[in-house]
């Protein structure tokens, strides 16, 4: 401990500065926010985007923002959730150890849990794939739908200490998801009438506008974007209960 | 049906082969695979030089720019793609045929490293100030990780702390950027360029304040660098030299560029920047000096060299920014040599304090060698390459009658070769017989990465011309706001 003493105080002024200057900018910023920051102008990219929506045919203009027209940010964004989750799988396999154990898997339940869940479990299921689905219609899409499918397992996880999502399978799962992602994008940089990575390859006439199946690609990129973030988050939570039972089972 | 080659590829084939990882782990073949697509898609950048050199690749994604995102690949671009990718190869073939610890073989290395280079390839590529940030995460976030990967005390306090100054400074970029699209509703860069200048100048103040303290952080400028010498102690040896290698060249490769095409008249921004990296370069070689550490010893050194790249970066003639260019591309070779040789030592003796290291040069011959030989060429001595680079930025200095950057680069070499050399006598000394662990000879397959880095080395500081023409082109590329505005915007 000796050791330390003299770092911390090393870091001290660090911090003290750190917080003087962040402290600064934040009046900076906030003074300056009010005085220009409210007049934005008004042919900015998000109101082009808006004007030029009825040439995807996707009913909910916000997917198709980001779906097609920034759907490299969205592959993007897939990416680092991907990594978070490779990130939290490593270090919380076979259990660090010092974490605390927080709750005790071999315990029952309490009942309410058990039977709501009961109760949740199909509902959650049919609400998340409804929005997964229904993305380019209405509010919502894959990353919304995934969470909520993700947390209906994750509720069976705690109501019942014998269900176990399949690590494997989930990554089998996921891996297929990602690529599937990857493969439809190179697939619109192949064909002609698009050449371009993510472009809308399949027809997607505008008369078709508001139906399920309609906006080309969209939906069915959306979709891989749903089953990726529900087995990733779903392997998140898994390997938390995971680590704790784990840590949980050294102590008894 | 058409198959042509993009930048996309740069991107999404290691973004592809990272989600089939399953596929690999089935079939035993991570390592392989890491390594054969680095070195595939080094060979692509390779390829496309002559393409590029006559003109600028723009590639669309969806729909055109001042819309949508855009990949830009011109001279520097490639430049730095074509190092990102050599780098990336040297590394994962290191680590595969090298012996490395399983925890650098697993599926999350596998992982992390491709996705570390993918994304600090999309960073040079993009022409899209939001996908930049897309990919300053996954940089980010890779980079959080792959510090931890050991598992250790030391590494995980070393991620964790990674994890916050990094997602700190990622917050200051972002704050900038949603500045910048508040003001203008723009989001290319290009387009940002032009409407830049009619942001009320208090407003441009603050979104450059943001950005240079985001970035600043990133590329380990000082202030802003007291975390580096934490984590490069605490992380393998083999990912500090990505680290060095990649990631702090992709940073500042942004923070240039972004400085060059946002600003129409970058006088200020100039200064402010030469003088963040002399300061860097003396601070880190001063602090150097006192290391007792290998590796904290490279990560000052390695901020030194940082310094020394900015403040000719910063001047913008256009022999200093070529020289600087040369000096990036030395300065991976010579850190990834440098770290690498770290990795080969610390299995053979148990630490890499001063002391142990004593009499290295009897058990591990070739590496002491190639250590002397590194140190040489960080120093700048004539046969090897970084004499070339640091000629050229000196003579860029001097041809425009500025002299005290001139004086600062050799009081810098100075002291590098002060500490440099403490270390080559340590290792020449003779041998403290106790501390060696294990002797199981010189794998020459070890060296086999190592000895082409050294090759590379003399090699480029006997027939610099070899890339002489490329470099000064891609400074002009990164010098030439107009032309990449109007090969944008039309």
């Amino acid at each position: 401990m000796n050791r330390r003493i003299p770092l911390r105080k090393r870091f001290r002024v660090h911090t003290l500065l750190l917080i003087a200057l962040c402290g600064w900018l934040l009046m900076l910023h906030l003074t300056l926010l009010l005085n220009h920051g409210l007049n934005a102008p008004l042919n900015g990219v998000g109101d082009i985007y808006l004007s030029r929506n009825a040439e995807t045919a996707s009913a909910n203009a916000v997917t198709t923002v980001v779906v097609s027209y920034r759907g490299f940010d969205t592959l993007g964004e897939v990416t680092v959730l991907f990594l978070a989750a490779t990130g939290v799988g490593m270090l919380f396999a076979g259990g660090l150890g010092a974490t605390p154990a927080f709750r005790d898997r071999n315990s029952q339940p309490n009942e309410v849990m058990v039977t709501g869940t009961r109760l949740l479990f199909p509902t959650l299921l049919l609400l998340g794939i409804y929005i997964v689905l229904h993305g380019h219609l209405s509010p919502g899409g894959g990353f919304q739908g995934g969470v909520i499918v993700a947390t209906a397992f994750f509720l069976r996880m705690i109501a019942d200490s014998n269900f176990n999502l399949d690590h494997a399978q989930l990554g089998w799962v996921e891996s297929f998801a990602g690529s599937s992602f990857v493969l439809f994008g190179m697939l619109g940089l192949v064909f002609v009438t698009t050449a371009s990575f993510l472009g809308n390859f399949l027809p997607h006439p505008i008369a078709a506008m508001g139906q399920l199946v309609s906006a080309g690609v969209i939906p069915l990129i959306y979709l891989f974007v749903g089953i990726k973030v529900g087995a990733e988050v779903g392997a998140i939570f898994q390997d938390m209960l995971e680590s704790n039972s784990a840590s949980s089972a050294e102590e008894h | 049906m058409t198959f042509h080659f993009t930048p996309v590829w740069f991107i999404a084939i290691p973004l592809l082969l990272a989600f089939l990882a399953p596929l690999w782990v089935r079939w035993r073949v991570l390592m392989p695979v890491l390594f054969s697509a680095q070195f595939a898609l080094f060979a692509l950048a390779l390829s496309w030089l002559p393409t590029v050199r006559i003109a600028p690749v723009l590639e669309t994604i969806v729909i055109a720019p001042p819309l949508g995102i855009h990949l830009h690949l011109d001279t520097v671009a490639l430049l730095f793609v074509t190092l990102f990718s050599f780098a990336g190869a040297v590394v994962s073939g290191f680590i595969w045929l090298g012996n490395s610890a399983p925890h650098l073989r697993d599926r999350p290395a596998f992982i992390l490293i491709l996705l570390l280079i993918a994304g600090s390839n999309g960073m040079v590529l993009t022409g899209d100030i939001f996908n930049l940030y897309v990919f300053i995460e996954i940089v980010g976030v890779s980079a959080y990780a792959l510090a931890a990967l050991r598992r250790d005390k030391t590494a995980l306090e070393g991620g964790l702390k990674y994890l916050i100054v990094g997602s700190v400074a990622a917050i200051f970029i972002l704050f900038a950027i949603v500045l910048l699209y508040l003001q203008t509703g723009q989001l290319n860069i290009a387009a940002l360029a032009r409407a830049f200048a009619d942001i009320p100048a208090q407003m441009q103040l603050l979104i450059g304040l943001l950005m240079l303290i985001g970035l600043g952080i990133k590329a380990e400028l000082f202030p802003f660098n007291f975390w580096v010498p934490d984590i490069y102690r605490g992380s393998d040896s083999e990912i500090t030299a990505l680290y060095s290698g990649v990631l702090v060249k992709a940073f500042l490769f942004v923070l240039f560029h972004l400085t060059f095409i946002l600003l129409a008249d970058p006088t200020v921004a100039r200064n402010w920047l030469m003088a963040l990296g002399a300061i860097t370069m003396i601070v880190a070689e001063l602090v150097a000096l006192r290391q007792q550490d290998l590796r904290r010893m490279l990560a000052y050194s390695s901020l030194g060299q940082v310094g020394l790249i900015t403040l000719a970066l910063a001047f913008a003639s256009e022999m200093t920014t070529a020289g600087a260019l040369f000096h990036v591309i030395n300065h991976t070779l010579i850190k990834l040599l440098l770290f690498l040789l770290a990795a080969l030592m610390l299995r053979q003796f148990a630490s890499l304090k001063l002391a142990d290291l004593q009499g290295l040069s009897r058990t591990m011959p070739i590496a002491a060698g190639l250590f002397v030989l590194a140190a040489l060429a960080v120093l700048g001595l004539p046969p090897l390459s970084g004499f070339v680079s640091k000629l050229w930025i000196l003579k860029g200095f001097s041809a425009a009658q500025t002299f005290w950057p001139i004086a600062l680069i050799l009081i810098a070499a100075l002291i590098e070769a002060g500490y440099y050399f403490r270390w080559i006598r340590t290792f020449y000394a003779p041998t403290s017989t106790s501390t060696r662990i294990q002797s199981d000879g010189e794998r020459i397959l070890n060296y086999a990465p190592l000895l082409l880095i050294a090759g590379l080395l003399i090699v480029l500081g006997v027939m610099p011309f070899l890339l002489e023409d490329w470099l000064t082109q891609a400074a002009q590329a990164l010098l030439g706001r107009e032309a990449l505005l109007n090969a944008v915007l039309g």
